[in-house]
């Protein structure tokens, strides 16, 4: 019987080293996307036991807090309307915007070894999530929230010629401190809350990107600002809609610069039409309105086919853009054809509580010569409003662009409602420009 | 180093000590646990977070009543089986402390109930050990004993219960004690075949032993495997019909192990291994029992709040150990259902790591191991088979339970032996060693 058992041995040997493989397959192979998985409780356990960082505005206030005592910490928003930028924690449906993407540093998770780690547990050191600063500036972002009030739409404001963001505002929005209680109306919303329209949602462009491909009609010398166009009528697009200007015109024939003032969609289909299909592609990537800018949140962009040039010229083809791509847009002809990259999550608090700077994940490029961007900028001293048909029922969306000051230009402003109301896109963005240079430090 | 040239008794005080150390230093850890979740060095936090005091004396009593059934069974022991293996009790008495210390930091209501279990199985331990008579005993009553096992078993049909107030009843209780019959039956059952076996071998398998004047044609040797197939598929049937997936594997498979050892012919095995997959596969269509459990192993993802939870979670719990463990007392174990039990594996994972996952893992192939060396030097096809079959069952029992919790085999309720909370598991799996003990120091010649 000597051998018929040292077989069994040896199954059962084979038998035990397969469960310990399979053993460290789960525990060290797969350890980190098993732990990702949103039904792990863990991590939120450990942050009811320690405080998850908090976040801050540019200026130091509190945008996002844990609160409570040990075992038993919540998270609290101070000002709730910036929810869809924040984003929340919650347990059952996971985490979303900035403490989303700046959630290893919230939850703080070093980059030591399991070893040291698992020290600090076993010892119960505490562990600390660490605090993130962000570029908004809350006062303005206060200022753009109020003046968006019940309105769907969005607001960018950035600092030009660094791309930090200073008010990212996005209505309707919601109250993260009753996630969990509401969340089934939320997801069931036709007005969409947890959308950021500002750097989610892709809008027709309309006319609002006419400056730009004005600049690109005047680099490429097919066009300068006194070439005449005629302006038969309204502009026809797909599914029998139109697109006029948006301030008729006394005469039938309009110079390109008067076109740019009156929002006239017919001379720029026609520009669009002597570009062609390359050069759009080519200004359009130089733009990097076919990537999705990165600034830790979800952002998108799409993916337009270039079949019809002038289409894509009038705004009303295949390319859509989010507010953000337009305010980067703007603030590339502002700062002598040089597009930044925008920024939002500005430091990380170190271990001893002083800020590291986020190390940039972008940097800008130069689109435009720096006089054919200067040209641009003159004609647009009073910022650019535009219109856009949206959709097969051809909703009016409103948007408008603009900067201050006029000379040493600091600040961008983009506002798109999705009511179509151009005077209040207006309105709202010279009201915002003004409140920044009025409390520019 | 000094320790391996010791003597058999002084390597395993030595090795009792170690072990001695080991669960002293978990019941610390375990103590001061609440006071590093709470991250102050404050009396008024003794309470743990799970819901146990600091200063419960029931607490304090699984190390020092772990400490003397220890000590006391090493000094029995030694003193009456002097030749005894000296690997098995420290192996033994370290798993069920490292248990203790899970369950009663996983369900503290249990953790009383299974220091009192460690008193009674010790005593289980000490009788079979320290009987005067050798086991021939166990050899001559097999019908009888098996007989009572399958009554034990049969009466759950009738007065069966479930401590836990639902689920299947598979105990039989009495003043808040209860006993798992079919635990006591796997034990019988092993001692039956191997008694069996041992007395008929030449007979059913007449290439394997001492060929007899003139082999037996298949049909004559027919009858002598008619009790085997009776008594095997009677437990069977008990088990099959109380739902119990894990026993009835178990019984099945240690009913394979036993039959290959006998007769040294694989072919049981691939012919008994190729029934289970039938068998599995027409459970699989006839019963949602086992369909949910079949499914859950094969894609877990796919339900994972439902059919799945319990091995997902499971599985979570791995991941969240890595290698060291979140360390005792400072996990969460708890949100893998049943911890305390089907899933202590897990719990161990989760707090210990994959450190502790291999640790456990290697004592207990080290207990089977030195169960196998035993049969390996016994005297007599009895205490072979038996020694082997003892050994393998403990093996058997804890393969199909780690490896249900970590998706290598479908998940089926067995115990993890000496970890697991239950106190039929743990007196079985206690008379076990206590007769691997008889069995290894047994080196006088034996008829037959």
């Amino acid at each position: 019987m000597i051998r018929p058992i040292l077989r069994l041995g040896l199954a059962l040997a084979l038998a035990f080293g397969g469960v310990a493989l399979m053993a460290g397959y789960w525990a060290v192979v797969r350890q980190a996307d098993l732990l990702e998985r949103a039904d792990n409780p863990r991590r939120l356990l450990l942050e009811r036991r320690f405080p998850r960082g908090t976040i801050y505005d540019r200026a130091g206030a509190v945008l996002a807090e844990s609160r409570g005592a040990p075992g038993d910490y919540t998270r609290y928003y101070p000002y709730p309307a910036l929810a869809p930028v924040l984003g929340y924690v919650s347990p059952q449906y996971g985490t979303a915007g900035v403490e989303a993407a700046a959630d290893e540093a919230l939850h703080g998770d070093e980059n030591g070894e399991a070893w040291t780690r698992w020290w600090r547990d076993a010892l119960g050191l505490p562990r600390t999530g660490r605090a993130v600063q962000l570029t908004l500036d809350l006062n303005l972002q206060q200022l753009a929230d109020a003046a968006l009030g019940d309105r769907a739409g969005a607001v960018v404001l950035l600092e030009a010629e660094t791309g930090e963001i200073l008010a990212l505002a996005t209505h309707p929005t919601f109250d993260p401190n009753t996630l969990d209680e509401n969340w089934e109306s939320l997801v069931a919303d036709a007005g969409a809350p947890l959308l950021n329209r500002a750097t989610f949602a892709l809008y027709q462009p309309g006319g609002a990107l006419q400056p730009a491909l004005l600049g690109a009609a005047l680099q490429a010398r097919l066009a300068d600002l006194d070439t005449v166009y005629e302006v038969e009528g309204a502009l026809a697009l797909e599914a029998g809609l139109t697109l006029a200007c948006r301030q008729a015109p006394n005469l039938s024939a309009l110079t390109l610069q008067e076109a740019l003032r009156l929002g006239c969609p017919g001379p720029f289909a026609e520009l669009g039409q002597r570009l062609g299909a390359l050069r759009l592609e080519q200004l359009f990537t130089d733009l990097r309105l076919l990537e999705a800018p990165d600034i830790g949140l979800p952002t998108a962009a799409a993916a337009p086919d270039f079949s019809d040039p002038a289409a894509l010229a009038a705004g009303q083809g295949s390319l859509t853009i989010t507010p953000l791509h337009l305010a980067l847009v703007t603030a590339a002809l502002t700062q002598r054809g040089e597009l930044p990259a925008p920024i939002l999550l500005r430091a990380v608090a170190g271990p001893a509580g002083e800020w590291q700077p986020v190390p940039a994940t972008d940097h800008g490029v130069a689109v435009f010569a720096p006089e054919t961007a200067e040209t641009i900028k003159q004609l647009l001293r009073l910022g650019h409003s535009a219109e856009a048909l949206s959709g097969r029922a051809g909703r009016r969306l409103a948007w408008f662009t603009g900067f201050a000051p006029l000379d040493d230009t600091r600040f961008v402003v983009t506002v798109m409602l999705e009511d179509g109301d151009s005077a209040a896109v207006r309105q709202i963005g010279q009201a915002l420009l003004v409140e920044a240079v009025l409390t520019a430090p | 180093m000094r320790a391996w040239l010791l003597s058999g008794a002084a390597r395993e005080r030595f090795l009792l000590g170690l072990a001695g150390g080991f669960v002293l230093l978990a019941a610390a850890a375990l103590a001061l646990a609440p006071f590093a979740r709470a991250d102050v060095w404050d009396p008024a936090v003794a309470a743990w977070p799970w819901g146990l005091a600091l200063t419960d004396l029931g607490f304090w009593a699984y190390p020092v009543l772990w400490l003397l059934c220890a000590t006391g069974t090493q000094r029995l022991v030694a003193r009456r089986l002097p030749n005894h293996d000296p690997y098995l009790l420290p192996i033994v008495f370290a798993l069920t402390g490292w248990g203790l210390a899970l369950i009663w930091r996983l369900a503290p209501g249990f953790g009383l109930r299974q220091t009192a279990w460690l008193v009674i199985a010790t005593g289980a331990l000490l009788a079979v050990a320290l009987l005067p008579r050798d086991l021939r005993w166990l050899r001559r009553f097999r019908y009888t004993w098996l007989a009572a096992g399958l009554l034990l078993a049969a009466l759950t049909f009738f007065i069966g219960v479930n401590p836990q107030g639902f689920g299947p009843d598979l105990w039989l209780g009495a003043f808040g004690v209860f006993l798992q019959p079919t635990e006591v039956l796997k034990l019988l059952l092993v001692i039956f075949l191997a008694a069996y076996l041992a007395d008929r071998r030449e007979q059913l398998f007449p290439r394997a032993g001492a060929a007899p004047a003139a082999p037996l044609n298949p049909f004559q040797r027919l009858p002598y495997f008619l009790p085997l197939l009776t008594v095997w598929g009677f437990s069977m049937l008990i088990v099959l019909a109380q739902r119990d997936l894990g026993m009835g594997t178990l019984y099945f498979a240690a009913f394979l192990v036993m039959l290959y050892l006998a007769s040294g012919q694989a072919a049981y095995v691939a012919a008994g291994g190729v029934l289970l997959a039938l068998s599995g596969v027409v459970g699989y269509t006839l019963f949602d029992v086992v369909r949910i459990r079949v499914d859950a192993w094969l894609n877990p993802w796919a339900d994972a709040s439902g059919g799945s939870f319990q091995i997902v979670q499971s599985l979570l719990a791995f991941a969240a150990g890595g290698l060291f463990g979140r360390g005792p007392g400072l996990g969460a174990p708890s949100l893998v259902p049943v911890a305390h039990s089907d899933f202590i594996f897990a719990a161990l994972a989760e707090e210990w790591g994959l450190a502790g996952t291999l640790a456990a893992l290697g004592l207990l192939a080290a207990l089977v191991f030195r169960g196998l060396h035993i049969a390996l030097r016994a005297h007599g096809a009895f205490h072979q088979l038996l020694a082997a079959g003892l050994a393998a069952l403990l093996g058997l029992q804890a393969l199909l339970i780690a490896g249900g919790v970590i998706r290598v085999v479908p998940l089926t309720g067995v115990t993890l032996p000496f970890l697991s909370y239950g106190g039929s598991s743990l007196v079985v799996s206690f008379v076990i060693v206590g007769l691997l003990l008889k069995l290894s120091a047994d080196d006088g010649p034996r008829p037959l």
